[in-house]
C-alpha cells in the first residue's frame, strides 16, 4: 500500500465513512428524539443519549472485529467453520423468538430477543449469518456448483430456512435477505440458469404471501396512492412526502424539523432519512448518500484485487447488504416502494442492530486492512496454461514487496 | 475462458451488482430533489393546513360617539356558544351511551338555551361530521356557568364582537347598523366601514401533532388595528327631542311618514336628523327596507310653500320686487295668468298685499305675479342658488339630488307651478340649508355628520369642512337675509304658522301645505305638510326642517297646523337644551311697511311680562 499520507487507504475511507454515518446518526436521532415540551436548554433525550452510547459501542466493536483477521472465519472444514456455527445459532434464535414467552413483542410484532440485558432482533443475527455463511459457502464450495441437484440446491437450502424463518416476524428483512443472497450468488458464481430455474417459485411465493393476506396486500400498494387512505394505510407515507416538502432543497436547519413533532412516525428509526431531509434538505439527502456511496466504493475496490475470494465475497456480501438496506430505506422513505420496516444502516436508533451492523462492518474493514492473494487450493485445478501464467504475472506485478510478509497460507 | 472465470468470484457480477445498487441510490437523490421542489407544490398546503393553527385576531370596531360624547353605537366582546358536534358524539359513544341518553343529554342543552328539543337534535345530527355549529351569539354569564354545568362534552365558548346600540333607536337611520357579520349594512355604518372596521390581524402557530402551540414566528403574527371611533355632529339630546317631537306629530295626525332636520345654521352640522317611522338598529332583520330608508335625504318630495322665501330673497336682492311693494291681488275668485290656462288660487283673499304679506301669508296669487316678471331663469338660478336640485353632499350613501330642471325645459305654466313649490323634488336636507343661508346672513353651508376621527391611540382627524366664511358661496347679503328672517318673523305672529304657541324664542320658519303627486295627478285628500324656519331670530342657533308625509286630512293638514307646532317644539326644546337666553320681544315691521299689512296688530308681538322677566335674567 501506498504509504503516502496524502492518500487515504480503503480501510480509512471506509472507516472515516462509518463513523460519520454514526455520528450523523447520533445527531439526527438527538434532534427527531427533542421536542419542545420539555426542558428549554439544550439536553440530551433518552433517546438520544441510548443511541449515542450504543453508537459509541458499536464504533468499538467496528474497529475490534476490524483488528481480527477475517480469515480466522475461513476454514474448510464443516464442523470447525465458525460461520456454519453462527447460521446455526441464528436460526435456533429465529425459531426462539417465535415461542411466546421467550420473545418479546413491541408493537403487535414478536421480532425481539432479550440477551444479557439487551435486545436482540434474530432477524439481524440471521441475516448476518447468512451473508458471512453464503461468503464462505462459495468461497470454498464444498459441493460441487456446476451441479444442480449436489451443489446448487443445497446452497439454497440455508438461505429458504433463515428466509423462511424470518418472514414470520418481519417481511421486509426477509425480502431483503433474500435479495442479498440472489446478488450474492451472482457473484458466487452459480449458473445463471440455476438461478433462473428457482427465481420464479420464490418471486411467486413471496408474491403468495403477500396476496394470501388482504392487509397485507393493501399495505403493499398503498404506496401508489397514499392520499386514497391518508389516516390508516397512507399515514406514514403521507407525512414523510410532508417532511420532504417542509424542508424543501434548503431544508428547515438542524433541530427545526417539524414533521417530528408527533406527525412522522417512527421518526429516529425507519424515517429518519425524512428527518434529516427535512432539517438538512437536499444537502442531509446528498451527504447520506455519499455516505452509502463510500462504502460500495471500498468494496467495489477490494472486489476487483486479486485476493482470496473469501474476502472479495465477504466485502461483496456486506456491501450489497448494506447498499440494498439503505437504498430501500431511502425509497421507502421517499414513498418509491411499499413501506417496510427497514432501519437506515448505520443511522437509524436500533441499539443492537445497530451493534451487530458494525460487527459486519468491522470484517469489511478487516477485510480492507489484511489484503491476501489468492489461494493456491482457491485456484481451479486445472486452468489453461496461458492464462495462469498471465494471471501469475499480475499477482506478482500487484503485489507491493511489504505485502509479502501477509501472504501467508492460511491453511 | 478467462482465467478469473475459474475462481469462484466473479468480480464482474459483482461490480455490476454494486453499480445497481450505487445507481438505484443515485436515483434516489433524484427523487428526493423532485419532492423537494416540483413534488412540493402538490403536498405543501397540506403541511401549511397540518403544521400551523391559523387564529385571527379579530379588530374590534370603532365607537360611534355623538357630538356631545355619548356613544350612539359600541362594541362589546360577548361569549358566543359553539357545539363540536364530531367530538361530541365521539365522546358519548366512548361513555357507552344510547341513543335515547344522547338524545336526553341534548335535549338538556336545548332547554337551557332556549332551542327546540328536536330542532337542535336534527341541527347536530344533520352536522354531525362538522365541528363548529355556532348555537348563540352573546351567552350572558348565568348562562355560561349551566352550560358549563351540564358538562355535555364538545359545547365551548368563544369571545365574539358584537355591535351594541345603547341608545336603542336613537338616530336609527343615521347610524344605520351592521350584519350579523358585524359589517356596516346601512348608514355611517356602512359609509365609514373600512374606518369603523379596522385591519383584522392574524396569529399563525407552529403546532404539534397534539395540537399544542409550539411557536409563533415574528412574521406569522400580525396585531389586529382596531377600528377608529367616529364622532358626529348628531347632539343625541337634540336628536331625541327631534325624534319625540317627529313621531308625537306623525301619531297626532296619524301620518304615512315624517322627517325631521336639526342644523347648525353656522356650521353645517347636523345635530338631528329623524325620520318616521323608526327601527331598532340593533335588530335590522325585524324591520323592512323601507322603514330603514334615511328618508332626511333620500326621499324627495314637492315642498309646496315652504319653497317660496327662496324666490323672494333673491328677487329681493336683485331689485325685481321690494317688500313694501303692493301686489293688486283679488278679492276672491283666483287669479288668470297668462302662463297658464288653470286659475291660481289662495286659501284665504286678503285683497292687496305688500310682498311682506305675501310670504307671511303665503298668497299663490301673489308669488304667481312676482314670478311673471321674474321669468324662468331667474326663478331658476334664485332656487340652485340655495343648493335645490344638488346633492348636499351630507356624508351618507343614497343622497338623492332632488329635481330641479333646467329652465330652458320649462314650460310656461312650471314659472306659476315652481313659485308655489311644485314642479320640483326637495330633501328635507336641502330645505334645513337653504334656511340656513338666511340664518347665518346669506353663505350657503356644508351640511355635514361627521365632527371627527379619533385614532385608538387619542389624536382626533377633524374631518368637517373647513372652508372659510369669506369663501361659502354669498346667496344672498347680510341685509337681505336679515330682512327674510324679519319677514318670516311674521308667519308665526301673524301669518300661517299661528298654531305655534311658544313665546320664549322669536321663531322664524315658512309653513308649507303641498298636494301629494299620485301617479301625475294631484290628490285632493293627500298633503305634504311642511315647516322650515330657525330660532331664535336675533341670533339663529339653529334650523329646522320638519316635514309630515300625508297626515289624516280628517284631523288636519296645512303646514301650519301640522308641522309648525312641532317644530316650534323642537327649537324650543332644543334652544332650553343649548341654554340660549329667550328672546326679547320682537321689533315691530318698519314704519313704512306696518301701514300696508294686512289687520296689522302689534299686540301679537308683546310677550307675557313672566317671559320677559326670563329673558332678562
Amino acid at each position: 500500500m501506498d504509504a503516502s499520507i496524502f492518500r487515504l487507504r480503503l480501510a480509512d475511507v471506509l472507516a472515516c465513512c462509518v463513523m460519520a454515518l454514526l455520528f450523523l446518526g447520533v445527531l439526527m436521532v438527538q434532534s427527531a428524539a427533542m421536542n419542545v415540551t420539555g426542558e428549554p436548554s439544550w439536553q440530551w433525550t433518552s433517546r438520544g443519549a441510548k443511541h449515542l452510547l450504543y453508537a459509541g459501542l458499536a464504533l468499538i466493536a467496528f474497529f475490534v472485529v476490524g483488528q481480527v483477521d477475517y480469515q480466522k472465519l475461513n476454514t474448510r472444514r464443516v464442523r470447525r467453520a465458525p460461520v456454519v456455527w453462527l447460521l446455526a445459532i441464528s436460526a435456533v434464535a429465529c425459531v426462539l423468538v417465535l415461542i411466546p414467552g421467550v420473545g418479546i413483542e413491541v408493537n403487535g410484532a414478536r421480532r425481539w430477543l432479550p440477551l444479557l440485558g439487551i435486545q436482540v432482533q434474530p432477524s439481524e443475527l440471521g441475516k448476518w449469518g447468512l451473508v458471512l455463511f453464503l461468503a464462505w459457502w462459495l468461497a470454498n464450495r464444498p459441493m460441487d456448483m456446476e451441479r444442480f441437484w449436489l451443489g446448487y440446491v443445497p446452497t439454497l437450502v440455508p438461505i429458504g430456512v433463515i428466509c423462511l424463518l424470518v418472514v414470520i416476524q418481519d417481511f421486509g428483512t426477509a425480502a431483503l435477505i433474500g435479495l442479498c443472497s440472489v446478488t450474492m450468488l451472482l457473484a458466487g458464481r452459480v449458473k445463471i440458469w440455476h438461478l433462473g430455474v428457482t427465481l420464479p417459485p420464490a418471486l411467486a411465493g413471496a408474491f403468495w404471501f403477500v396476496a394470501s393476506e388482504p392487509y397485507r396486500w393493501r399495505r403493499m400498494t398503498a404506496f401508489l396512492d397514499p392520499w386514497s387512505n391518508p389516516k390508516t394505510d397512507g399515514y406514514h407515507m403521507i407525512q414523510s412526502l410532508l417532511s420532504f416538502s417542509s424542508g424543501g432543497i434548503a431544508g428547515r436547519g438542524l433541530g427545526n424539523g417539524v414533521q417530528k413533532l408527533g406527525y412522522l412516525p417512527e421518526d429516529t428509526t425507519d424515517f429518519i432519512f425524512a428527518v434529516i431531509c427535512e432539517e438538512m434538505g437536499l444537502f442531509g439527502a446528498l451527504l447520506t448518500i455519499a455516505l452509502y456511496m463510500g462504502i460500495l466504493y471500498v468494496a467495489w475496490r477490494l472486489i476487483r484485487q486479486p485476493r482470496d475470494s473469501f474476502g472479495r465475497m465477504l466485502a461483496f456480501g456486506v456491501a450489497s447488504m448494506i447498499g440494498l438496506q439503505a437504498a430501500i430505506n431511502i425509497a421507502v422513505a421517499t414513498v418509491s416502494v411499499p413501506t417496510k420496516g427497514l432501519a437506515l444502516p448505520l443511522v437509524s436508533a436500533g441499539g443492537s442492530g445497530l451493534i451487530i451492523t458494525c460487527c459486519a462492518l468491522g470484517l469489511l474493514y478487516s477485510v480492507a486492512r489484511h489484503q491476501r492473494p489468492a489461494e493456491a487450493w482457491e485456484l481451479p485445478l486445472e486452468p489453461p496454461k496461458r492464462h495462469r501464467l498471465s494471471r501469475s504475472a499480475a499477482d506478482s506485478r500487484q503485489q507491493a514487496p511489504g505485502d509479502g510478509s501477509q501472504a501467508a497460507p492460511a491453511v | 475462458m478467462h482465467p478469473s472465470d475459474a475462481i469462484p468470484f466473479s468480480p464482474r457480477r459483482a461490480g455490476v451488482v454494486l453499480s445497481c445498487v450505487a445507481a438505484a441510490l443515485l436515483c434516489l437523490i433524484g427523487r428526493v430533489a423532485w419532492l423537494q421542489t416540483y413534488g412540493r407544490q402538490q403536498t405543501i398546503t397540506k403541511l401549511e393546513r397540518q403544521t400551523y393553527m391559523n387564529q385571527t385576531q379579530f379588530a374590534r370596531r370603532g365607537t360611534i360617539f355623538d357630538a356631545t360624547g355619548n356613544v350612539l353605537a359600541g362594541t362589546v366582546q360577548n361569549q358566543a356558544l359553539f357545539v363540536d358536534p364530531k367530538f361530541m358524539f365521539e365522546c358519548f359513544l366512548d361513555q357507552g351511551l344510547t341513543p335515547t341518553q344522547i338524545q336526553e343529554r341534548i335535549g338538556d342543552l336545548a332547554d337551557l338555551i332556549d332551542y327546540d328539543r328536536a330542532e337542535l337534535m336534527n341541527l347536530l345530527d344533520e352536522r354531525s361530521e362538522s365541528r363548529f355549529v355556532r348555537l348563540m351569539d352573546s351567552v350572558s354569564e348565568e348562562y355560561i356557568d349551566a352550560v358549563r354545568e351540564l358538562g355535555i362534552p364538545g359545547v365551548g365558548f368563544t369571545p365574539v364582537h358584537q355591535r351594541f346600540y345603547p341608545m336603542g333607536s336613537l338616530a336609527a337611520h343615521v347610524l344605520g347598523g351592521v350584519g350579523t357579520e358585524g359589517k356596516g349594512l346601512e348608514g355611517i355604518e356602512l359609509k365609514y366601514e373600512s374606518v369603523l372596521a379596522g385591519r383584522n390581524g392574524y396569529k399563525r402557530t407552529m403546532k404539534d401533532a397534539r395540537r399544542r402551540g409550539i411557536a409563533v414566528a415574528a412574521e406569522d403574527y400580525l396585531p389586529p388595528q382596531h377600528g377608529k371611533h367616529i364622532i358626529l355632529t348628531i347632539d343625541a339630546n337634540i336628536q331625541m327631542i327631534a325624534e319625540q317631537e317627529l313621531e308625537a306629530t306623525c301619531m297626532q295626525f296619524r301620518a304615512k311618514a315624517g322627517e325631521c332636520v336639526v342644523m347648525d345654521p353656522l356650521t353645517g352640522a347636523v345635530l338631528a336628523m329623524a325620520s318616521y317611522p323608526a327601527y331598532h338598529p340593533q335588530h335590522l332583520e325585524d324591520s323592512t327596507a323601507d322603514r330603514r330608508t334615511n328618508r332626511a335625504i333620500v326621499i324627495p318630495f314637492e315642498p309646496g310653500s315652504t319653497a317660496k322665501p327662496f324666490i323672494v330673497g333673491p328677487a329681493l336682492k336683485w331689485g325685481i320686487t321690494r317688500l313694501d311693494e303692493v301686489w293688486p291681488l283679488p278679492r276672491g275668485g283666483g287669479y288668470k295668468s297668462s302662463l297658464r290656462s288653470k286659475l291660481v288660487t289662495d286659501v284665504h283673499y286678503y285683497g292687496p298685499l305688500p310682498t311682506w304679506d305675501i310670504l307671511v301669508k303665503s298668497s299663490n296669487i301673489g308669488m304667481a305675479m312676482l314670478g311673471e316678471r321674474m321669468g324662468k331663469e331667474r326663478i331658476r338660478e334664485a332656487l340652485a342658488s340655495f343648493g335645490f336640485g344638488r346633492p348636499t353632499g351630507v356624508e351618507l350613501y343614497g343622497e338623492d339630488p332632488g329635481l330641479l330642471r333646467p329652465a330652458s325645459q320649462w314650460g310656461n305654466a312650471d314659472v306659476i307651478s315652481t313659485v308655489q313649490g311644485y314642479a320640483m323634488l326637495v330633501t328635507p336636507m336641502q330645505l334645513a340649508r337653504a334656511m340656513s343661508v338666511y340664518a347665518n346672513g346669506g353663505r350657503l353651508v356644508q351640511p355635514h355628520l361627521l365632527r371627527g376621527i379619533l385614532e385608538p391611540d387619542g389624536r382626533i382627524h377633524q374631518t368637517a369642512p373647513s372652508t372659510p366664511w369669506e369663501q361659502l358661496p354669498e346667496v344672498v347679503d347680510t341685509y337681505t337675509a336679515r330682512e327674510m328672517r324679519r319677514v318670516l318673523a311674521d308667519v308665526p305672529l301673524r301669518g300661517t304658522g299661528r298654531a305655534i304657541k311658544s313665546k320664549t324664542y322669536n321663531i322664524f320658519g315658512k309653513t308649507g301645505t303641498a298636494h301629494v303627486a299620485h301617479n301625475g295627478n294631484y290628490n285632493e285628500s293627500s298633503y305634504t305638510s311642511s315647516f322650515v324656519g330657525g330660532a331664535p331670530f336675533e341670533r339663529p342657533r339653529l334650523v329646522v326642517a320638519f316635514i309630515i308625509h300625508e297626515p289624516d286630512r280628517s284631523i288636519a293638514h296645512f303646514g301650519g297646523t301640522v308641522s309648525a307646532p312641532g317644530a316650534a317644539n323642537v327649537l324650543e326644546r332644543s334652544l332650553k337644551y343649548l341654554q340660549v337666553p329667550p328672546s326679547p320681544e320682537l321689533d315691530l315691521p318698519p314704519e313704512h311697511i306696518r301701514g300696508l299689512l294686512y289687520a296689522f296688530d302689534p299686540k301679537v308681538y308683546r310677550k307675557p311680562q313672566a317671559q320677559l322677566a326670563a329673558a332678562r335674567d
